[in-house]
């Protein structure tokens, strides 16, 4: 038994090398296709992984109008530490706020034209839930005291629409580059199967069976698959870990966020998936296009 | 082996083989002769199951060969050795493990593998070639190496067709030596030819096709039959009638 196996191993390796510009071609096509394929799913998973967090991170903002005095101020934040679903209120005086946009302001000669502050008190509330960061967000206008109210909805909203987008996207251009890379594959060993017709034709006439004859073609599918797999893994694992310790710790919000992904885990799961990909391909060709009678 | 009411219509509806009969015994060596597009070579695709019949019964040693199932093809060609006019040896591989292959593909290995291999080499005659390619070595010495590989696996039953066609007249009576000498080891032979004077001068049963049907089945027979040879005889009594017959090829 494992005299015969080395033995396909052997004739795997021999149909591989005399087509090697095709089994390139097919590991690089999946390569790229699995590349673009991981790419799509880690993106889709960040996005996600944003849009899940994002509403525990918003807060509702209260621009209290100017003409209400500091101590009604301070009995509005009163009653909203008393309200239900609200964990932490905070009052940005005007004063402080005023000098901290003054600071950021890159020109401050502009600002000397102005001698009064122009901007009102600002109470953030911090929600225990995203739905109550919407419901306390409705309560706070009606109120006659608030100037203007930001909850984020919007924000949220497009996010969610963008990452809906991005996941259906993403699938969609998996779904075809997988069965691309599948199609690549399967073309590869059709192509092996016509060089070797002569062969599998003295392999059938000496009374080799069936599954003998298939399985160094599906071996050779199965393993461009894998190497395009591994291939398209370190190269997804080698830009993850660029991209986390370069561009992803500038970016705001994304950067708390704990989206380092273990490398290996990437590399490994890609690898499987061009093990399947090379191993269907294979299969649906030599099925179909590998006569036996 | 033993085919009974033969019939072989191919799709586009030409006759190929019509109601042919004949057994043959176990050890017997037979030559099918016949015209090109007789049914020489379909027949011996029919024996080996790369056709189906579209009529009639054929049995291989006790195995019905027409409703054998797929799976049990292999089985019996195990049982067969096939050699062909064009060798059918894979150019990239020595002459030994062009003969070994067909011990590997049925599971043979190590040390009975390069045994059983060796024998077969050296009983064709070409063991010290054993290591060369097919394009190194010539014509006759490739049909001895795919002779080899037909016997490695001691077939019970020895399909040829026709073996000594793209060979010179000497190095083919030195193939069809090799054929009775495996022959009187108890392997009976079937050999499909066009080669006059080796089928003339062997006198074994002869077998005649003509547009697929079986015309002559003659226990001690010539290329031509009895009656064609006397006709001969008696138009050129100074050669015994070889001389007008070997002039006309049947093609």
């Amino acid at each position: 038994m494992i005299f015969t196996f080395m033995f396909l191993l052997r004739e795997a390796w021999l149909n591989g090398f005399r087509q090697r510009l095709m089994i390139l071609a097919c590991v690089t096509t999946t390569a790229v296709a699995l590349t673009t394929l991981g790419g799509f799913a880690l993106l889709a998973w960040h996005v996600h992984l944003i849009a899940d967090a994002l509403p525990r991170r918003i807060e509702v903002h209260i621009f209290v109008r100017p003409t209400v005095p500091r101590t009604r101020v301070n009995e509005l934040m009163a009653a909203l530490q008393r309200s239900q679903g609200v964990s932490r209120v905070r009052l940005v005086p005007r004063e402080i706020a005023w000098q901290e946009f003054k600071k950021s302001w890159p020109g401050p000669d502009v600002l000397d034209g102005l001698n009064d502050n122009p901007l009102p008190d600002k109470i953030e509330v911090v929600t225990t839930s995203p739905d109550r960061t919407l419901t306390l967000a409705r309560e706070v206008r009606a109120w006659p005291e608030s100037e203007s109210v930001r909850d984020g909805a919007q924000v949220l909203q497009r996010l969610l629409a963008v990452a809906g987008f991005i996941r259906a996207g993403g699938l969609i251009a998996a779904v075809l580059l997988a069965l691309g890379a599948a199609w690549m594959v399967g073309n590869a060993i059709r192509l092996t199967l016509h060089a070797r017709r002569r062969d599998i034709r003295v392999m059938q006439l000496v009374g080799a069976t069936n599954a003998f004859i298939r399985l160094p073609f599906i071996i050779e599918g199965t393993t461009a698959g894998t190497i395009g797999g591994v291939l398209a893994g370190a190269l997804l694992a080698a830009g993850l870990t660029h991209l986390s310790n370069t561009l992803l710790p500038e970016i705001p919000l994304v950067s708390e966020l704990q989206l380092a992904i273990d490398p290996t885990l990437v590399g490994g799961s890609l690898a499987i998936a061009g093990a399947v990909l090379g191993l269907t391909g294979s299969i649906v060709s030599v099925r179909r296009y590998l006569t036996l009678d | 082996m033993k085919l009974a009411h033969v019939s072989l219509q191919h799709a586009r509806g030409a006759l190929a083989l019509e109601d042919v009969s004949f057994k043959v015994e176990p050890g017997e060596f037979v030559f099918l002769i016949g015209q090109t597009g007789s049914g020489k070579s379909s027949l011996l695709k029919i024996l080996n199951r790369e056709l189906k019949p579209t009529g009639g019964e054929v049995w291989v040693d006790g195995t019905e060969v027409t409703s054998l199932h797929r799976r049990g093809v292999p089985s019996l060609r195990r049982k067969l050795g096939v050699v062909f006019q064009d060798f059918r040896l894979l150019p990239d591989r020595t002459l030994f493990e062009n003969v070994s292959f067909a011990l590997r593909v049925i599971g043979v290995h190590g040390k009975p593998l390069n045994q059983r291999t060796i024998e077969a080499l050296d009983r064709v005659g070409i063991l010290p070639r054993a290591r060369m390619f097919p394009h190194q070595v010539s014509g006759g010495e490739q049909q001895r190496a795919a002779l080899a590989r037909a016997i490695v696996n001691r077939p019970q039953l020895l399909l040829a067709d026709e073996p000594t066609g793209n060979l010179d007249p000497e190095t083919s009576r030195g193939i069809m030596d090799l054929l009775l000498e495996i022959n009187c080891s108890g392997t009976t032979m079937l050999i499909a030819t066009h080669d006059q004077p080796l089928v003339d001068a062997v006198g074994r049963r002869v077998l005649e096709l003509q547009g697929g049907r079986l015309v002559r089945d003659e226990a001690q027979g010539g290329y031509d039959s009895a009656e064609i040879q006397q006709d001969l005889e008696e138009l050129h009594p100074a050669t015994g009638g070889s001389g007008a017959v070997k002039g006309s090829e049947p093609g």
